[in-house]
């Protein structure tokens, strides 16, 4: 098939008002949240699960790549078509199809935005508890393929925990439902290994979410301190102690500054680091937990600790922490943003060595973050107009999952591989571990026309097998066939 | 068989004569469902388990891993047992920094002695499985086994964080990370969670960690029905309560907590009871209770709040098990929590009709169940009475869009009822899976859902 014939094929299916493919017009959808762009030969807008899988077996028999599209507020490149070929908008799929609060669940279209699940079902009580910053944005499609996370993520747990089932178009376009919608049904979690594939073992189609009932009430506690290590320390102590938080972030001073500058939302701006913590509950107790993690946090150095007043003071607070990547462009032109993960403990040093690499390169880094769960974004600052530091910027980020690497940790807590940090997969898996994760990919995606170019280093010597293991078996082996 | 031939002594080399175990009579200590083994071994690092697993690989031996071999009745009759691969040596603890609330361990290490040295910092592994003590981590994981406590902390799926596996041709690798979020590359770990021993061998699991529970209270209500007691379990999950755990039990389960729990549960006429405990500062448990009290009075219920409720909790989680005894079957039922009444009403039924005796405990937040069915009466048709009741209840509740797993039962019965149901529509690609992970169908075949 030729272009000209797989247009015609396309519209088809979805009529010639739901193709793009003139270069102006599939502009649009060279890039994501990430810095990698490459330009799609086709966008379509499909309506529902079969016309997805008409276009992906059309995308089959041309031999050429498809791919799903969110929101594109990703941030590792997972929406960028690297490969060319059909890039698949779930835009025109968002609708919330079911809402069924008595079995705590809502069924949605892929292309339902995130925050919108939360609104329809705010007013019972309810929230759907992921909560990425781009939360108005993004949808649940692209949550389930990043497996995204959120603030709130801390003491609820990410996509993966609040998604139970599937329906999923597959790469050679049967449209299959992955999972049941009742506990534990048997057979293997094909739904959990969905979660977090980014696109590259099908394309979810339609989700059943959990649910949450709302707390009754919330405090949000600010803890200033003037050191990083100080805050960090709180950070830790107030883990081991046994209360876990609904949210611990953390912002550095860079951060602040740029937050403060972007909008007043109330942050000192001379400190050296602060804690935005969020506790739920009840409201019998909730002071008495409020002012037991005052206490922590005083105990490790805070000079101040003060509750949001009303709801106006913490919705501030928390705009500032929500809108702080876009307040990095008050201090630079651009930002490349990490998304290690590291143990707890292990923030003091994992942060100063943060520093100590952006100095190297010569870039400031703002730190704001899931600090509960040790999960970093570092903000390196950079203008995307030189070469040369884009080029650095890379190698300043690599450095950085590199040292997360070093204390246990991972490259990626909620933003994903995608493009941007496929190399850097080598940092934390052996090859072996490469080679498992291919015969996942192998299993759902055997020609690889589903979202290839993802995840997967591309370098062969990431994929090597020591010969270790290998000894005894295969002498034994060997003289058993002869 | 050309097995016979193979050098098993340069195995033993490695591992140690013995830890390999070839003499018939001490091999049927090790059968599994009626199969009797050729070899059990017993490695001791996770080197030897590969070298173990890969040589039988080569050989053409299939290889049914074991941890503490607690719950190595769930599955169906395996297809061969050539090698059991017993874990139970890889039993260190080797990674515990309780201010990360996570830890690392050897999969063969028991659930008891993992609390022990968690409970001693404050923490736990909040699975409350039945008679989880002696359980092994990576038999937990590879059946799934959950407790009470799920309603609150979830199951292995979500606490489950990393691990190390050897695959059926020995390559050893890990799945995961040993950090709270971690979304780099596919999440291995979930595939592994009831995964069976099928896809591969755990060596080395990571999990999340949870503070214990202080300040508990357990309000327990005694109902007119279980459809009753189900109903104020729905009540109360899509209430603004923050429960720990829930159960519903019905007659039969409570006769046999009260053995367990003679203060609290009393001796007779409990038709149904809602049980439900709530944790954390002291003021929000007792407005908790309170709240709670008058819902379940509002519902007809009886109330005992019970303040030292952890062995309590512990009878509950362990009932579904102690109550299987003899020739009983156990089913894991699983259904919406909303048709959580109507299907352990149906199961009741199903009992009545063939005059065998029923005892049910459910998870009832997560529309979990475990129905144990047991014959009285004549003896000369038990079997026959309790196979049909058990088809029948696998019906209705699929007719409700729910699951029946028969976790426990006589291997006569078992195999005449098959274990896991009928498959899905995704079977196709847990095949794919097996294929891509086992090729050769070395690990447990014919154990696992659709005879994979």
């Amino acid at each position: 098939m030729n272009k000209s014939d797989v247009l015609t094929e396309l519209a088809a299916i979805v009529g010639p008002q739901r193709v793009l493919h003139r270069p102006e017009d599939v502009y649009m959808y060279e890039y994501d949240g990430a810095l990698d762009r490459a330009k799609p030969d086709f966008v379509v807008f499909p309506v529902s699960s079969e016309e997805v899988a008409a276009i992906v077996r059309v995308a089959n028999r041309a031999g050429i790549p498809f791919m799903p599209r969110g929101a594109g507020t990703g941030l590792s490149g997972g929406a960028v078509p690297v490969e060319g070929g059909v890039v698949i908008s779930f835009s025109r799929m968002n609708r919330i199809l079911d809402i069924d609060l008595a079995n705590l669940r809502a069924t949605v279209q892929p292309g339902v935005v995130n925050i919108d699940v939360t609104n329809a079902v705010a007013g019972k009580g309810f929230y759907y508890v992921p909560d990425p910053s781009s939360q108005k944005a993004c949808t649940i499609g692209g949550n389930i393929a990043e497996n995204s996370g959120g603030p709130h993520c801390l003491a609820y747990g990410v996509t993966s925990n609040h998604t139970i089932m599937l329906e999923a178009v597959l790469p050679d376009g049967e449209i299959v439902q992955l999972g049941a919608p009742t506990a534990d049904a048997p057979g293997y979690d094909l739904t959990g290994l969905m979660v977090g594939s980014e696109g590259t073992l099908g394309l979810v189609t339609r989700a059943v979410v959990r649910l949450v009932h709302q707390a009754e009430t919330v405090t949000t506690l600010l803890a200033v301190f003037n050191t990083i290590d100080d805050g960090s320390n709180a950070v830790s102590a107030i883990i081991a102690d046994g209360t876990i938080p609904a949210a611990l972030e953390m912002m550095d001073n860079t951060a602040i500054r740029a937050v403060e500058a972007a909008k007043k939302c109330g942050y000192p701006v001379d400190a050296g680091s602060v804690l935005l913590i969020d506790l739920e509950g009840f409201r019998d107790g909730l002071a008495e937990t409020a002012e037991h993690i005052a206490e922590l946090c005083r105990g490790c150095g805070a000079t101040e600790v003060r509750p949001a007043k009303n709801a106006v003071e913490r919705d501030k607070l928390w705009a500032g922490r929500k809108g702080a990547f876009g307040a990095m462009g008050r201090l630079s032109p651009s930002y490349y943003v990490q998304d290690g993960v590291i143990p707890r403990t292990k923030l003091p040093w994992v942060l100063h060595r943060v520093g100590e690499i952006g100095d190297k390169y010569g870039f400031r880094i703002a730190n704001v973050f899931h600090a509960g769960d040790g999960n970093l974004h570092p903000l390196i600052l950079f203008d995307e107009r030189d070469p040369v530091q884009v080029r650095n910027v890379v190698r300043c980020g690599s450095e950085i999952l590199k040292a997360c690497v070093e204390v246990g940790g991972s490259i990626s807590g909620e933003h994903g591989i995608g493009v941007e940090k496929r190399e850097d997969m080598c940092e934390q898996f052996t090859g072996p571990d490469l080679i498992a994760m291919r015969q996942v990919k192998a299993a759902f995606n055997p020609l690889n026309l589903c979202n290839p170019g993802k995840l997967f280093p591309t370098s062969k010597a990431c994929y090597e097998v020591g010969v270790k293991h290998r000894r005894l078996p295969s002498i034994v082996a060997e003289e058993h066939m002869l | 068989m050309a097995t016979s031939i193979l050098p098993i002594d340069a195995l033993a080399e490695l591992v140690g004569d013995e830890y390999i175990v070839t003499d018939p009579e001490a091999l049927k200590a090790s059968v599994v469902d009626g199969v009797t083994p050729q070899y059990v071994v017993r490695p001791g690092t996770e080197e030897e388990v590969a070298e173990t697993v890969a040589w039988a690989n080569a050989a053409g031996l299939s290889v049914v891993p074991r941890g503490q071999g607690k719950a190595l009745g769930i599955g169906e009759p395996p297809r061969r047992a050539d090698l059991v691969l017993g874990l139970d040596r890889l039993n260190k603890i080797l990674e515990y920094e309780p201010a990360d609330l996570t830890v690392t361990a050897e999969a063969g290490v028991t659930l008891g002695e993992l609390q022990r040295v968690l409970g001693a910092q404050g923490q736990w592994l909040p699975l409350d499985l039945a008679l989880g003590a002696d359980h092994s981590l990576g038999g937990i994981i590879a059946t799934n086994l959950s407790g009470p406590h799920r309603w609150r902390y979830g199951t292995s799926r979500d606490l489950l964080i990393g691990l190390r596996i050897v695959q059926a041709d020995g390559m050893v690798y890990r799945g995961g990370a040993k950090v709270v979020k971690n979304v780099a590359g596919y999440d291995l770990p979930k595939v592994f969670v009831g995964s069976l021993g099928t896809l591969g061998v755990m060596t080395e699991v990571t999990f999340k960690l949870q503070p214990l529970p202080r300040n508990t209270k357990t309000v327990v209500a005694q109902l007119p029905n279980v459809a009753a007691a189900a109903s104020l379990s729905g009540q109360v999950i899509t209430s603004h309560l923050m429960p720990d755990a829930l159960a519903v039990v019905d007659a039969g389960g409570a006769a046999r907590l009260h053995t367990l729990a003679p203060d609290i549960v009393a001796a007779d006429n409990v038709v149904a009871l809602f049980i439900v405990r709530f944790s954390g500062i002291s003021a929000a448990v007792v407005r908790q209770v309170n709240e709670l009290k008058a819902m379940a009075e509002a519902a007809g219920g009886s109330i005992v709040v019970a303040e030292e409720d952890g062995a309590l909790w512990g009878a509950v989680a362990d009932c579904p098990a102690l109550v299987t005894e003899g020739r009983a079957v156990r089913l894991k039922i699983a259904v919406l929590p909303t048709l959580l009444g109507e299907a352990m009403a149906a199961v009741q039924d199903v009992a009545r009709a063939q005059t065998l005796a029923v005892a049910q405990v459910a998870h009832s937040g997560n529309g979990v169940f475990y129905s144990v069915i047991r014959g009285f009466g004549p003896n000369d048709d038990r079997e026959t009475r309790t196979v049909a009741a058990a088809k029948a209840i696998r019906k209705v509740i699929a007719d409700l869009g729910g699951t029946t797993v028969v976790e426990h039962a006589p291997l006569s019965i078992k195999s005449a009822i098959g274990v896991w149901g009928p498959t899905r529509g995704d079977f196709r690609l847990m095949q794919a899976l097996k294929a891509q992970f086992d090729p050769k169908g070395t690990l447990n075949p014919g154990r696992y859902v659709g005879g994979i």
